[in-house]
């Protein structure tokens, strides 16, 4: 049954369809959760709550991109939790180094030598920890669009912002994160640190 | 300020440079400006390795399903009280208790009023003696009584004239706990409709009868077709039976809308 088809028969009600459709497209919206959140359990839970949420409105849906629906969904989602978060701080640069390594499952990656791995785990806690710092717009915008890969325009249309808000919002959290990486850099495998090259 | 403004124009033009999102002609510029400024070319270099550092970032694989189970979807098929109406159902019934005794003690309140003033008639009976003595007056002026009323009526009419006197003179010291001018006012109407087929008859007398009344002691001015004196303007009329009913309305409209609240919450 194809993706038109599945989504037919969950807005008639027919659960397994939708679920054919959780099971397609849950790691992608995971992933947004966790880039955005910056916590397994916390993404665990956005993850959850977007796959309901979007059982429960899926009648209206009125076509088009149904991945970006469900990005839409998960990323208010997130953009929620982090303002509720910003309400009671818990996160900040200092706490990135206390990040579980083990318990990440951003670091699973086969196919890398053991040392490669624990390079490039660094790296990503390093630049998790980096992206938990910057205000919810921003890293929003950031992780539709570097993580994501989402346009301006979708993004726009994803957040609910114009176009040239988008453009401003990611300069700005590209600006701050490679301010970050520069004045934090030492903390940075040799071979990623921004300055390498030189 | 002004610099961290440039600065902020600047890294947008290099994030959108970036993204292929310039225009030819803001392209241009920036490139023209890279050509010849070093420490552009360095930020320009560092946030594109920025994003090359972010897009690298390895996509995390969800660590269990997802799936939903009819259980966790049900919620949505049952109806959930409107968070008005949940809220609203203690408030509703507050409101409606205190509307309730609200409106008995108006009513008690009422009760006993009339209940001192010895005749639940005074407040009701006011009106009509205003209403009677307009057309009295007109008439009073334009054509003598004597010559237009019958001499059973006369005879009739002069009997509870004087009856009435007498009767306000007995209730005159119990009325002074009440409104002055209540007890003979109470009276009159009551008495003259039985008496007096027509109300024509009445502008002598009421005249007659209202110097009564004013005065505590009984020397009626027996006015024969002349000018009356001025109608006194009537006693403030307490507005209690209107205040009940709306009151009692008021608590039936609340009571319903309590009801509809606690079945919404049920």
């Amino acid at each position: 049954m194809d993706e038109t088809a599945l989504i037919r028969a969950a807005q008639r009600g027919n659960l397994d369809a939708f679920n054919e459709l959780v099971l397609t497209y849950q790691h992608r919206i995971y992933n947004l959760a966790y880039r955005i959140l910056g916590d397994p359990a916390a993404a665990e839970d956005a993850t959850q709550e977007t796959f309901i949420a979007a059982y429960r409105k899926i009648g209206s849906f009125r076509g088009g991109s149904f991945v970006s629906w469900l990005l839409r969904i998960v990323a208010n989602r997130c953009y929620d939790e982090l303002r509720r978060q910003k309400r009671r701080p818990t996160t900040s640069w200092e706490a990135f180094g206390e990040i579980d390594e083990e318990a990440n499952p951003a670091l699973i990656n086969g196919g890398e030598s053991p040392e490669e791995r624990a390079e490039r785990a660094e790296l990503a806690r390093f630049l998790q920890a980096a992206i938990s710092t910057l205000p919810p717009d921003q890293r929003v915008v950031l992780v539709l669009s570097d993580v994501e890969g989402l346009s301006y325009a979708e993004i726009a249309e994803t957040v609910r912002v114009p176009v040239g808000t988008v453009k401003s919002r990611l300069a700005r959290a590209r600006a701050r994160l490679r301010d970050l990486l520069q004045e934090r850099g030492e903390l940075l495998p040799r071979a990623y640190r921004l300055e390498n090259e030189d | 300020m002004g610099w961290k403004r440039e600065a902020a124009r600047t890294d947008e033009l290099l994030s959108a440079y970036l993204d292929g999102a310039l225009s030819p002609e803001e392209r241009a510029r920036l490139e023209a400006r890279l050509a010849v400024d070093a420490d552009l070319r360095d930020r320009l270099e560092a946030m594109r390795r920025t994003v090359a550092l972010v897009r690298g970032l390895p996509r995390v694989e969800a660590p269990r399903n997802f799936l939903l189970t009819p259980d966790m979807v049900a919620p949505a098929t049952r109806r959930r009280p409107a968070l008005l109406q949940r809220r609203l159902a203690p408030v509703l019934t507050f409101a409606t208790a205190l509307s309730a005794l609200a409106c008995a003690l108006v009513v008690i309140g009422n009760l006993l009023t009339l209940g001192v003033g010895g005749f639940g008639a005074a407040p009701a009976a006011a009106p009509p003696r205003e209403v009677a003595m307009e057309p009295a007056t007109e008439e009073a002026e334009t054509e003598p009584l004597p010559q237009s009323v019958p001499e059973e009526t006369r005879v009739a009419m002069e009997g509870i004239v004087t009856e009435t006197l007498e009767i306000t003179k007995t209730v005159a010291p119990e009325a002074a706990m009440a409104p002055e001018e209540e007890a003979p006012l109470t009276l009159a109407p009551a008495a003259v409709p039985t008496a007096l087929p027509t109300p024509v008859v009445t502008a002598g007398e009421e005249a007659a009868k209202s110097g009564a009344t004013a005065a505590p002691t009984p020397s009626p001015a027996p006015v024969e077709g002349g000018a009356l004196p001025p109608p006194t303007p009537p006693p403030p009329q307490p507005g209690w039976p209107l205040l009940a009913l709306g009151l009692a309305l008021l608590t039936l409209g609340l009571l319903v809308a309590t009801v509809w609240a606690w079945r919404a919450r049920v």
